[in-house]
């Protein structure tokens, strides 16, 4: 079970897994 | 770069925590994108392949480990995010010898965690001497316990899960746990004792206040096994020590095998 981001949010993605707040596994992606 | 996974052994590249590290570092090791060049002497890919890169990105062959042909478990390996750039980027440079072929099955992001998160659970599970029917506990429904109660399930186990709270249990069970333990409010290792007890326990949120009470939920010759970490005291004194190790702990019975 993922959460996409896009590449550029890479941070807010970050910060989002580390506060424990991915359900349940963040991705970065592009191209989208 | 299509996919790439954030795990939270990224922070000890973000913070500079990681031994040894040597910083500017690109984070990233669950890494799914297609070869877009490749380099001399590469002959086993082909350009356009859509492939996968873990954490454990090669190995140094010379090393105790390496030498007794437990790779993985290589003491100078290369490790991506790490020793070299990893996947928080639109392009990165892995070694052949680390890739993995994605299936055309699978998105390359649902793909991602499986390169670190997956392997982590389901290479726990497989490698644990485990048998169809027994009655395998996950601890922890969160980035690694999701998984690990669908490998168990899919495995063959009879599979329970234990959370923290009610929360999460029908999201566990919709995964594939048999039963669901909220250890807040029931005593763990009871239940676990009254359906046989537990022939491994999968310890995903672990600490050590989270862990000692599961340990009289295990049957006899069960076993503990430990795959997930946390920012408190009892685990972040582990971190690094306990890094590409594989260790094994076990109390005695008594009797030599």
């Amino acid at each position: 079970m993922i959460e996409t981001f896009p590449l550029e949010q890479a941070a807010d993605a970050y910060a989002r897994m580390m506060q424990d707040k991915a359900r349940f596994r963040v991705v970065l992606v592009t191209g989208q | 770069m299509e996919a790439c996974g954030i795990c939270h052994t990224d922070a000890a590249t973000v913070t500079g925590t990681y031994p040894g590290l040597k910083l500017p570092r690109v984070p990233g090791h669950e890494v799914v994108g297609r070869i877009e060049a490749l380099g001399s002497g590469v002959s086993r890919w082909k350009i356009g392949r859509r492939v996968g890169v873990g954490l454990i990105a090669g190995e140094d062959g010379v090393c105790e480990p390496c030498r007794r042909g437990d790779t993985v478990n290589c003491q100078n390996p290369v490790a991506s995010g790490v020793t070299a750039d990893g996947g928080y980027a639109e392009v990165m440079i892995a070694e052949a010898r680390a890739l993995s072929s994605i299936p055309d099955e699978l998105t390359s992001a649902e793909a991602a965690p499986l390169l670190c998160a997956g392997v982590t659970t389901y290479n726990a599970l497989r490698n644990a001497g485990l048998r169809g029917g027994d009655l395998v506990a996950v601890q922890g429904i969160g980035g690694l316990g999701h998984l690990g109660v669908q490998f168990a399930r899919q495995m063959g186990f009879h599979t329970v899960a234990i959370g923290r709270g009610r929360e999460k249990e029908k999201l566990a069970k919709n995964l594939g746990a048999h039963v669901y333990i909220d250890s807040t409010g029931e005593d763990t290792a009871a239940v676990l004792q009254r359906m046989g007890g537990a022939r491994a326990i999968l310890a995903t949120g672990t600490s050590g206040d989270a862990m000692g009470p599961l340990l009289p939920g295990l049957a006899a010759r069960g076993k503990l096994i430990i795959i997930g970490g946390s920012k408190r005291r009892n685990s972040a004194e582990c971190f690094p020590a306990c890094l590409w190790r594989a260790l094994d702990l076990r109390n005695t019975d008594g009797y030599a095998d």
